[in-house]
């Protein structure tokens, strides 16, 4: 889940591996990845709204991991084509074959949102186009709050001073963070733009943004937060994202 | 079922995008419409709801022609991913985002340049020996969560493995697939140059 995904020697042989190859190569490369499996049942479509999200916007930074989820899907093509199908109504072909000229017949998927590079193009379809213009809501002094309307769980940005940290919690389920500007620190790590952070419930911890800028994070969950410090009962009532 | 190979799915669908050639249109029909319906079957689709995605993913191939790139993947990968999505937009109803393949940030030059050995190597006969030498408990994991819709956590439970086997066994068949499209970038085998 942390570190470098699975490369072999012959992957790191033409990235240059990692970060100080991407950073060369003109763009920083995430380092904290998804797990394998996570980008498995991401590409198969069966992730809830929350993780996928995540990932989805994770992906719109990481090569690496667009790889990965590319090589699922061709596995899954090819699979496909060695399977039985279903039998098909007599008349559909003839049907879809009158449809095809005409320009309304299907919804075509909505052109690509325009948004500020520093948004995740995932993110417009949450209503977030660039980050200076998120309509913050202060929850705590030196952190700013933006629930994200997403079903099956919860997701959020928040926003956090340099040097300030978030309240210590935990989940009852699979937590992600994704950094979207500057960094914080978790857990004797760093994370930076692109960088996914996958928490469980074993994890009970509390980012600290790192000097410089704000950081700026998405966190999506598929449980309400388990808020355990001092602070929670403040924090519970208003923090239920 | 007719058997329809890799070079002449991409001839049909290349006469689809120039000539509009409504005949090809047909038989790439004939060919995907019956494992597309098989596919939106088996995750739960009722008859009336998968013939209607069906065409809608055939109609969206008809328009969207022009961006196939078969030096990035096979026909059949291609039409599964709109199937795919077709699905999840029109049945689930959930804003699940998948990243566009039309979008020009994710593939500036370099990444291109850099990519197009790995993308004609994706588009080769060889993945497609990698993925039928795939061993069975292996592609199995693949084929549930794509056409099943399990979770690997779902896996672990239906099967009574443990989560660990169930990850270990993803983490196998991605290396192996990986490990022969690197094998094919390179012009040789490890294994082979390994002893
Ligand atoms: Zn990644």
């Amino acid at each position: 889940m942390n570190g470098e995904p699975m490369l072999n020697e012959a992957d790191k042989a033409k990235t240059g591996g990692g970060r100080a190859a991407a950073e060369k190569a003109g763009g920083r490369q995430p380092v904290h990845h998804p797990a394998v499996e996570q980008i498995l049942d991401y590409t198969a479509g069966n992730l809830p709204e929350p993780s996928a999200l995540a990932i989805a916007c994770h992906l719109s930074f990481c090569r690496s991991c667009r790889r990965q989820m590319s090589l699922f899907e061709a596995a899954a093509g090819l699979l496909l084509e060695n399977r039985d199908g279903a039998e098909i109504s007599a008349g559909l072909r003839d049907r879809t074959l009158e449809m095809l000229d005409i320009p309304d017949a299907v919804n075509d998927d909505a052109p690509a949102a325009r948004v500020a590079p520093d948004v995740p193009p995932p993110l417009a379809l949450f209503g977030i186009d660039a980050l200076s213009a998120v309509p913050w809501m202060p929850i705590w002094p030196g952190i700013g709050y933006h629930g994200l309307d997403v079903q099956g769980g919860r997701a959020a940005l928040i926003r956090l001073k340099p040097g300030k940290t978030m309240p210590r919690h935990t989940h009852t389920g699979q937590e992600f963070t994704l950094v979207l500007q500057g960094g914080y620190a978790s857990c004797g790590q760093t994370f930076h733009p692109g960088d996914l952070e996958a928490c469980d419930e074993e994890t009970d911890h509390a980012p600290g943004a790192l000097a410089g800028e704000d950081c700026i994070a998405m966190i999506a969950t598929e449980s309400p937060l388990v808020l355990t410090g001092p602070v929670s009962r403040w924090f519970n009532p208003v923090f239920r994202f | 079922m007719e058997k329809l190979d890799r070079g002449a799915q991409a001839e049909l669908l290349r006469a689809v995008a120039e000539a509009r050639d409504r005949q090809a249109f047909a038989r790439l029909f004939d060919y995907f419409a019956p494992r597309i319906k098989g596919y939106l079957m088996r995750l739960g689709a009722d008859d009336g709801m998968a013939e209607e995605l069906v065409q809608e993913s055939l109609l969206l191939v008809w328009r969207k022609a022009h961006t196939f790139d078969p030096e990035k993947s096979s026909v059949a990968t291609w039409l599964f991913t709109i199937a795919r999505n077709r699905r999840i937009d029109s049945l689930r109803r959930l804003r699940y985002p998948f990243p566009d393949p039309e979008d020009p940030s994710l593939h500036p030059e370099a990444e291109r340049r850099q990519d197009e050995a790995y993308e004609m190597v994706q588009s080769a006969e060889y993945l497609r020996r990698a993925v039928a030498q795939l061993p069975a408990e292996q592609a199995e994991l693949i084929a549930l969560a794509f056409f099943d819709g399990r979770t690997h956590r779902d896996i672990a439970s239906d099967r009574n493995l443990p989560l660990g086997t169930v990850k270990s066994r993803i983490r196998l068949a991605l290396n192996r697939l990986r490990k022969e499209m690197a094998a094919f970038h390179d012009g040789y085998h490890d294994e082979k140059s390994n002893g």
